[in-house]
């Protein structure tokens, strides 16, 4: 593996590292919030906010690992019909389009990320800035193009961070 | 070109770029992100997709799917849902097909504490696929109950679809549960019946398993205790208002999580297996919601849907008439599109005509969770069906396709039985409220 | 010529008095233009979720749409002025007044937190009112403690200042959530606590009522200069304060239907004597000072905007 295809999946891994945790602090918010309603007759502020962010780091920081891992759903009918060969030239053109419209979605995010600092949003409970977290999921994004431009040069799939796993087996 | 041109027209693309072997969410994101270039222009198209991306990515109500994921993954390396199955298998022995019922009953179970379609099929694949594969079940028939199953996730409460219509409709949550829970058990019980009839009629679909004893099969239904813990707390919470539905999957996974710990059932690395598994899932259902949300913001503006209503309207179709296209449309749509997203664009434009009709929004909330059920095992785009595939590698699409036919019947069935009888959705939320 | 349709984006559901007024705002300009002026509403949501429908006029993916400046806070703070506790016309607290004042000061004070759009009226909802399941509130004391359902800012801080907790629950959930002691309260108008037949678990309903909700109707500018100028002036002539006051009477129609459901359903309406007017007067006044203050302190006139607004 090359060194700059070792740095990819690095940065991979550690993205996939900050999506599982956001997930796992999403239990503990929601946990906490119940709790302390339940013990102490008081709610967690920013309960509501932090979720709704959590989740947005989940979101964007599993998006690379999909797109490295080819996890993405298909529908493989073709295969059966078409030459081996065909079906290779199909699934190089779906990375070629993955990458355009990642691009593209990338892109089109920057302009409302722009607003949202422009305008001065900000989180209702917790009085954070929402262009944050804007910059965190175009963070994501990010990692979501760089994955699919490498699936164009024939990917990850060396890689030890992604099994060839799908999706949800074990 | 009209509006509805355009959207017929990238309907079909869409249909092409899947058979393609396109990922379903890119499909659905290059016919939103063209077509509504085609509509209006270039500038549009990037508005709808940098704001429906994040928009869905923090939505608060959509937290649920992670969260349902996950308990699934726990439950699974907690062996809790191989404990169900195999209470199940035990109780339904000495049935021929007894194993698929086992499947269905198991599945219901779990989707008694869980609110996903797909984390329910996804759980029930590893546990009940392999036992019926040895018992010499074909895999059609397994995957086919598998898929049935899994779809008893949004029906019987709590359920992810209930949540995003109640926030639309602007229902009350635990109505709504209330409502599907009769329906939930009926549409589990047809399935049973289904599978009971294939095993019957097919020969070579399934061997017949041995009897056992009613002490064995008493015991048996004692064994998973520990779903029925996390079935009265995470029910018991949100009806005693401890906590809201939408928190009650946290809790839930949460108090899953804790009770696997407690009993030495989970490690920490499972924990982190489980965590890493979820994190890919949900990001691939988000994909194809987000996907799904931009086609449906095309579709939306083509009004493909108002065009139709307001035809039939205008023909002079009465209620009845225009239920059932309603009804055709949402088959029509199932067949395509991921169930948010169905929901996203229909219930805006159907629910004021439902009710101008006299029908109850509880009731419609019902009858759109059971539609949105039959898209998901219906083909070409049926999650539940790409779900097992991705669990379940060498099970066929095609086989697939063809195991999950005779399942088709029972919600269509369901539907049906739902306008003969609206008490059926109606009746327990009144007793409870 | 040739015909225009526009397309019209709300985040409210079906039924609600704006897609009522927009639709009937549609077929007036339909009737008016000969049936060359169309819109085609999308409401609840379809096109973006509230806090996102300003963007959609802003950037053109919608012609119109109907902004809560409450969903997005930080984005509207001189707007969100006229949403203050307590802060009135003092010609009166009705929806019709309250609008028509609002949308007869926004050329001059609102528009340039309206950037790319063209404001074609405001609307101030009917003051919310606090409901109450269990507990009388006869003085503002009796507030301390409870868990109030809140959307929005203002009303957070301001159930904060009376010293009860501000629960963020979905409309649709209210009932229960009361019914089953999760929330003591709700800020609700009375159109809602009608609207969500809250009739059996609401014993007690505070007036006065505390804020309101500003909305503002919006039209991409370039949409609108793109229009040939018979149908700008249509719509000119069929939007603006009057507009805005035919809405407000609307929505106070509903109101007052919603307090006749109240009084019908045995609900005890209790009114604050002047000295707990007052009382509560003292204890909001800081939160509006500061407000104003931030306004002014970023170069805008808050002030003034507050003033003529309550004059
Ligand atoms: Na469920
Ligand atoms: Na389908």
């Amino acid at each position: 593996m090359s060194g700059l295809n070792r740095l990819s999946a690095a940065i991979l891994r550690a993205l996939l590292a900050i999506a599982m945790t956001a997930l796992f602090l999403m239990i503990l918010v929601i946990v906490a919030d119940v709790a302390m309603r339940f013990a102490i007759n008081k709610p967690l502020t920013g309960a509501y906010d932090g979720v709704e962010i959590l989740l947005v780091i989940s979101v964007f920081y599993g998006l690379p690992a999909v797109i490295a891992g080819r996890h993405e759903i298909i529908i493989d009918l073709i295969d059966h019909f078409v030459p081996p060969g065909f079906v290779e030239f199909l699934r190089r053109f779906s990375s070629l389009l993955s990458a355009l419209i990642l691009g593209f979605m990338f892109l089109s995010m920057i302009d409302p990320a722009r607003q949202a600092y422009l305008y001065g949003d900000l989180k209702l409970e917790l009085n954070l800035p929402v262009w944050i977290v804007w910059v965190i999921a175009l963070g994501g994004m990010a990692g979501g193009v760089l994955a699919s431009i490498l699936n164009l040069f024939g990917g990850l799939s060396g890689s030890p961070a992604y099994p060839a796993d799908k999706g949800a087996s074990e | 070109m009209s509006a509805s041109i355009v959207g017929l027209l990238f309907i079909a693309i869409m249909f092409v770029l899947l058979f393609l072997r396109t990922p379903v969410w890119l499909a659905l994101a290059i016919c939103g992100i063209a077509g509504n270039t085609a509509l209006s222009n270039v500038q549009v198209a990037q508005f709808m997709a940098g704001s429906t991306t994040f928009d869905m990515a923090s939505k608060y109500g959509l937290s649920v799917v992670p969260l349902f994921v996950l308990m699934g993954e726990i439950a699974t390396s907690s062996r809790l849902s191989s404990e169900l199955f195999s209470a199940a298998r035990v109780i339904m022995s000495g049935l021929r097909g007894g194993l698929s019922v086992a499947t269905i009953c198991a599945s219901g179970a779990f989707g008694a504490i869980c609110g996903s379609s797909v984390a329910t099929a996804a759980t029930m694949t590893r546990i009940a696929m392999p036992e019926m594969r040895k018992a010499g079940y074909a895999d059609a028939f397994s995957a086919g109950s598998v898929a049935a199953g899994g779809t008893l996730g949004i029906l019987i409460p709590p359920s992810i679809i209930l949540i995003i219509y109640g926030a639309i409709a602007e229902q009350s949550i635990p109505k709504l549960f209330a409502a599907s829970m009769i329906p939930g058990i009926v549409l589990l019980i047809l399935y049973a019946a289904i599978a009971l009839f294939v095993a019957h009629r097919v020969s070579g679909q399934v061997p017949t398993a041995d009897q056992v004893s009613f002490g064995e099969r008493l015991k048996a239904l004692l064994e998973p205790w520990q779903f029925y813990l996390l079935f009265i707390i995470t029910i018991g919470g949100i009806y005693s208002g401890i906590f809201s539905p939408n928190e009650a999957a946290g809790v839930g996974t949460f108090a899953a999580i804790v009770i696997s710990f407690l009993s030495r059932r989970l490690t920490v690395e499972n924990l982190i297996r489980a965590l890493r598994t979820t994190t890919i899932t949900s990001a691939v259902l988000f994909m194809i919601i987000i996907g799904a949300s931009m086609f449906a913001n095309f579709v939306v503006q083509t009004r493909l849907p108002n065009l139709l209503i307001e035809t039939a309207q205008a023909v002079g179709l009465g209620p009845l008439m225009i239920m059932t296209l309603i009804i055709i449309l949402y088959i029509i749509l199932g067949c395509f599109l991921e169930g948010i997203g169905m929901v996203l664009i229909t219930v805006p434009v159907f629910l004021p005509i439902v009710t101008s009709y006299g029908y109850d929004p509880v009731w419609f909330g019902v009858l759109v969770v059971i539609v949105v059920e039959l898209g998901l095992i219906t083909p070409p785009v049926g999650m539940n069906l790409f779900i097992i595939q991705a669990q379940a590698p060498e099970v066929s699409l095609k086989a697939l396709y063809s195991g999950i036919g005779p399942f088709l019947i029972a919600p269509v069935f369901l539907i049906l039985l739902l306008f003969l009888l609206p008490g059926l959705a109606l009746w327990l939320p009144a007793a409870l409220y | 010529a040739s015909a225009e349709t526009l397309k019209v984006s709300t985040f409210l559901p079906p039924k609600h008095a704006f897609n009522r007024m927009l639709t009937q705002w549609g077929e007036e300009l339909a009737e008016k233009s000969g049936g060359e002026l169309t819109i085609n509403l999308f409401p609840a949501g379809q096109l973006g979720p509230a806090p996102r429908q300003y963007d959609l006029a802003a950037s053109g993916a919608a012609d119109i749409s109907v902004v809560l400046h409450a969903a997005t806070p930080g984005r509207f703070p001189m707007t969100g002025l006229a949403a203050m506790p307590l802060s009135y016309p003092s010609e009166g607290s009705n929806s019709a007044v309250s609008s028509k004042r609002l949308t007869e000061l926004a050329p001059e004070y609102l528009a340039a937190e309206h950037p790319g759009t063209k404001i074609l009226w405001m609307a101030v909802t009917p003051p919310l009112k606090i409901n109450l399941a269990d507990k009388k509130p006869a003085t503002l004391d009796d507030l301390k403690g409870l868990r109030i359902r809140y959307a929005g800012k203002v009303f957070q801080q301001m159930i904060e200042s009376l010293g009860a907790s501000p629960m963020p629950v979905p409309p649709g959930e209210v009932s229960e959530a009361m019914a089953k002691g999760v929330i003591d309260g709700a800020t609700f108008p009375f159109e809602a606590v009608m609207a969500f037949d809250l009739g059996q678990v609401v014993k007690y309903s505070l007036e006065p009522g505390m804020a309101s909700a500003t909305f503002a109707v919006v039209m991409n500018e370039n949409s609108f200069n793109a229009l040939p100028e018979k149908f700008q002036k249509l719509i000119m002539e069929t939007t603006g304060p009057a507009r805005a006051a035919a809405f407000g009477a609307m929505w106070d129609e509903g109101e007052a239907k919603g307090r006749q459901y109240a009084v019908d359903h045995g609900i005890d309406i209790v009114t604050l004597d002047d000295g707990q007017v007052k009382k509560l007067t003292e204890i909001v006044t800081p939160m509006i000072d500061a407000s104003i203050n931030a306004v002014d302190e970023s170069g805008k006139p808050g002030r003034a905007f507050y003033d003529a607004y309550t004059k």
